[in-house]
């Protein structure tokens, strides 16, 4: 099985890289592979658990698509920097399981995956 | 844990988005890891504006350092620059000018390729 790595710079609703995000990586571990992701700019506001939008279901907003991923074992770290910079205060209306870190954590994966996508 | 060849790719114009400052600062994270990754920079399409001398860089220059002594080379591809009206002698002096065949050689060599 490959360790599959994600660097995600787009939040939510203006971009749909999420989405390609979620799909790739839910397809990835239903397949046994290990996915681990840095979100960066942008990026980290997609784990935010308070987000609504008119006539999207739970089910269907970013962060819930996040969640499925994470509670199937996808490691998702987020750039500290980025967080605090947008007042994000390290996450802390992130959902469980999402981490905030740096880019040493970035590099960490380009590390340790076999392949990386950029989204 | 390895260390990888990474090539980060420049596609945007320097004004507009943040990437080029946020490229840069990745860049040095790269360099600076455990893993002390090898780093290059290539600059393509619009990305090209990037590399003008005359191109405000005021936020990014802290990085300059780190990566001038981890032997990053910047690169930047002449059809591109030719196709938007830039000459060789409008860059600043620290990149060099590579023909695509050149880029497309760099991705193949590149462990890792990463767009900003």
């Amino acid at each position: 099985m490959a360790k599959i790595g994600f660097l995600l710079t787009e939040g939510p609703w203006q971009s749909e890289n999420y989405d390609i995000f979620a799909k790739m990586a839910d397809a990835a571990l239903d397949k046994g592979h290990e996915v681990q992701a840095f979100w960066y700019l942008d990026g980290v506001y997609n784990p935010i658990k308070f987000q609504r939008f008119p006539g999207t279901t739970e089910e269907n907003l970013p962060v819930s698509k996040m969640k499925v991923v994470v509670e199937k074992g996808a490691d998702i770290t987020c750039c500290g920097i980025c967080v605090n910079g947008r007042g994000l205060e390290n996450g802390k209306d992130y959902i469980e399981g999402v981490r905030v870190g740096g880019l040493p954590d970035f590099a960490d994966i380009m590390g340790d995956s076999d392949r990386l996508i950029t989204l | 844990m390895a260390e990888r060849k990474l090539l980060y790719h420049f596609n945007r114009a320097p004004h507009g988005n943040i990437f080029w400052t946020e490229g840069m600062r990745a860049a040095t994270g790269a360099v600076a890891g455990i893993d002390e990754h090898k780093v290059d920079l290539l600059f393509q399409g619009d990305g090209v504006y990037n590399a003008l001398k005359d191109m405000e860089e005021t936020e990014s220059l802290g990085y300059l350092p780190s990566l001038e002594d981890a032997g990053v080379h910047y690169y930047v591809v002449d059809e591109d620059i030719k196709e938007r009206g830039v000459g060789a002698g409008d860059l600043k002096d620290r990149f060099e000018v590579i023909d695509r065949a050149k880029a497309a050689a760099l991705y193949m060599q590149a462990d890792m390729n990463v767009d900003w």
